[in-house]
């Protein structure tokens, strides 16, 4: 899943927004929602949980944007970390949520009923065995390879060095590597 | 220079994303790794693979107006007022760190030790309160181990939950209610920034942190709408008709109803036994959830008479009347989790104690809520009654029953001994919309 390019307005709707200017912040919502969700969704493994997730990261994005500073983070970089940050306190507070099912995995709706039915599979099978990694592991293959992001971006979000961060990377892909392979095996 | 094979893998998957290789030529560049890389890329690539998930398509259709109904207004967070000191700018656009740092060197080279201790106590609004946070951003810039910087941002978070408590006895939950995100948002980074520790020390933050939360949790519960902002039930869908029952289920849950008028009628006031405490003593019935979202219009609020009452009322929604119209007594009452429930001394016989496990799950009225789009919060604006529009000679006949009735020949006299020395606060306590009190004049009368 490539990235979705930066938006160039971005700025600009971030310093109205720090102004107070609602609008403009929805539309940073409605430019960020798709990726931010994605990242949620498979950290987190419910669709219901994601979206309600989603909605209050940009709730706190709002309530906390006096003290972002765009000099030290991408907007996107600081959407992330708030997402990491909530992702982190639902799993402390919550038991975990039931296993993935279909009902609870909503995929493109364009492809026909049997691609969609193969597609909700895989994605239970990838989110469940992301749920058995560690947190910091999960976050690393979310923000890869789900999300798309670069090393760099990566390294920004979490708040690590480059190599810190592909050193974390071939740790999780080694453990989900072993997870998909016990999942086939049964 | 012989790579790791994390740098390797990394090397390969940026090929794979940047140059547009195919696994097996990614393989043919690294023939030594190539059985330990295979797997792993094959991982890699699966993920990315995965699906991609998205809203539903519900959620997209409402998503902007849910999210704008969500958001707090800004106008009520705690504005700077040392202008001239740069420290009303937002704080993005603030100097920085080492400014700050700068500045705090000369405060105290300047003797502004007392300045400092001075700004210890204020809260937001409060004409010290920037030099306050100044001071915390600049100890956390000259603070350079990590573990010490943490136990500071431990502290500071737990000055925030000081704050809000006071605002909160100020009677100003808007601002308290942003200072408990402020906290969330510091305890966030704390709580991170302790997983990735091995210090010893990082459990006995951990410990401070859990009795900080313990606190911050009784707070939310004095803040009746964000408390319960999570359990938003959606059977107010019905949002053309005339009643709204805000619980959905009507033989579970007693239902406290919700009548639109047509007009601005005022939500009646109870009449102050003592002039130092007009406050309210009865309000009435289960509470409904801050989903009920109820127009500007709306002006009554019927709840079934006999069912004791929380001990606090959300700041802006219309007082309760038990006396709109006969509502029985329901056979289970479902409580809000979060709001304090009545004092069981209150509690009359016969009427089912308050259930605090039984209120409705959100996931089961998910798919109406997200139908109807109806804002999940509060409006901010609910206008605020207008005395000099209430109506004539009849506005006090919806009053409770058990209020007492206020006879002017027994008004007690206020005890100027007991009335507060400093100018500062005692009026803070007063509400806004209420005509100050003339001390001079001691006529009993309205309020």
């Amino acid at each position: 899943m490539p990235p979705r390019p930066p938006n160039p307005a971005d700025a600009d709707l971030v310093a109205k927004a720090i102004a107070g200017d609602r609008e403009a912040f929805g539309d940073l919502y409605e430019h960020y929602l798709p990726a931010i969700y994605r990242y949620v969704f498979y950290r987190v493994g419910d669709a219901g949980e994601a979206e309600d997730l989603t909605e209050t990261v940009f709730v706190k994005a709002w309530e906390a944007l006096e003290r972002y500073r765009p000099t030290e983070a991408p907007f996107a970089a600081w959407l992330y970390r708030i997402a990491h940050n909530l992702v982190v306190d639902r799993h402390r507070a919550q038991k975990p949520v039931d296993p993935l099912d279909e009902h609870v995995v909503e995929v493109r709706p364009e492809a026909d009923p049997a691609a969609q039915a193969e597609a909700r599979e895989a994605a239970s099978a990838l989110a469940q065995a992301l749920k058995k990694l560690e947190p910091a592991q999960q976050e690393v293959l979310a923000l890869r390879f789900v999300n798309g992001l670069s090393h760099a971006e990566t390294a920004t979000i979490m708040g690590r060095s480059a190599g810190a961060v592909r050193v974390l990377q071939h740790r999780a892909l080694a453990a989900l590597r072993q997870w998909l392979k016990k999942a086939e095996s049964k | 220079m012989t790579s790791s094979l994390p740098e390797i893998l990394g090397e390969c998957l940026e090929a794979l994303e940047r140059e547009g290789l195919t696994l097996d030529e990614c393989l043919a560049r690294y023939p030594e790794q190539r059985e330990a890389l295979r797997p792993l890329l094959s991982a890699a690539l699966e993920l990315r693979r995965a699906p991609e998930a998205a809203p539903s398509a519900e959620f997209q259709r409402v998503a902007r107006a849910r999210l704008l109904n969500r958001l707090p207004d800004r106008a009520a967070a705690p504005r700077r007022r040392l202008g001239w000191l740069a420290l009303g700018w937002p704080r993005w656009q603030r100097p920085s760190l080492r400014w700050a740092a700068s500045l705090a060197l000369v405060i105290a080279l300047l003797g502004g030790t007392t300045a400092a201790y001075a700004s210890a106590g204020s809260v937001p609004g409060d004409g010290l309160y920037p030099l306050k946070r100044s001071l915390e951003e600049a100890r956390l810039a000259l603070t350079f181990s990590p573990v010490d910087k943490t136990q500071l941002r431990v502290e500071f978070a737990a000055r925030r939950l000081d704050e809000a408590e006071a605002l909160l006895q100020q009677g100003q939950p808007g601002q308290a209610e942003a200072l408990l995100s402020t906290y969330e948002t510091e305890r966030a980074w704390v709580t991170q920034t302790l997983t990735d520790w091995s210090d010893p020390r990082a459990q006995a933050l951990a410990a401070a942190l859990a009795a900080h939360d313990a606190r911050r949790a009784a707070l939310a519960g004095r803040l009746w709408p964000t408390a319960i902002a999570a359990q938003v039930t959606a059977t107010a869908s019905a949002t053309a008709s005339a009643t709204i029952t805000p619980t959905p289920s009507a033989t579970r849950t007693p239902s406290p109803t919700v009548t639109r008028l047509s007009s601005q009628t005022p939500t009646p006031r109870a009449y102050p036994t003592l002039i130092e405490t007009p406050i309210v003593t009865h309000i009435v019935a289960p509470l409904p959830t801050d989903k009920v979202v109820v127009p500007p219009i709306l002006s009554r609020y019927c709840w079934p008479a006999g069912v004791p009452t929380p001990e606090q009322w959300p700041a802006g929604w219309p007082t309760p009347d038990p006396n709109c119209e006969p509502l029985p007594i329901p056979t289970q009452i479902c409580w809000p989790p979060g709001v304090a429930t009545p004092d069981p001394s209150r509690w009359p016989d016969g009427v089912p104690t308050p259930d605090l496990n039984c209120w409705p799950d959100r996931r089961a009225t998910r798919a109406a809520e997200l139908a109807t789009a109806l804002p999940t919060r509060w409006p901010t604006d609910w206008p605020t009654p207008d005395p000099s529009a209430w109506p004539p000679g009849n506005w006090a006949t919806a009053r409770p029953t058990d209020w007492l009735t206020p006879d002017p020949g027994n008004w007690p006299t206020p005890d100027p001994s007991a009335w507060p020395t400093s100018s500062g606060n005692w009026a803070t306590a007063w509400p806004t919309d209420w005509p100050t009190p003339d001390l001079n004049d001691r006529t009993p009368r309205r309020p």
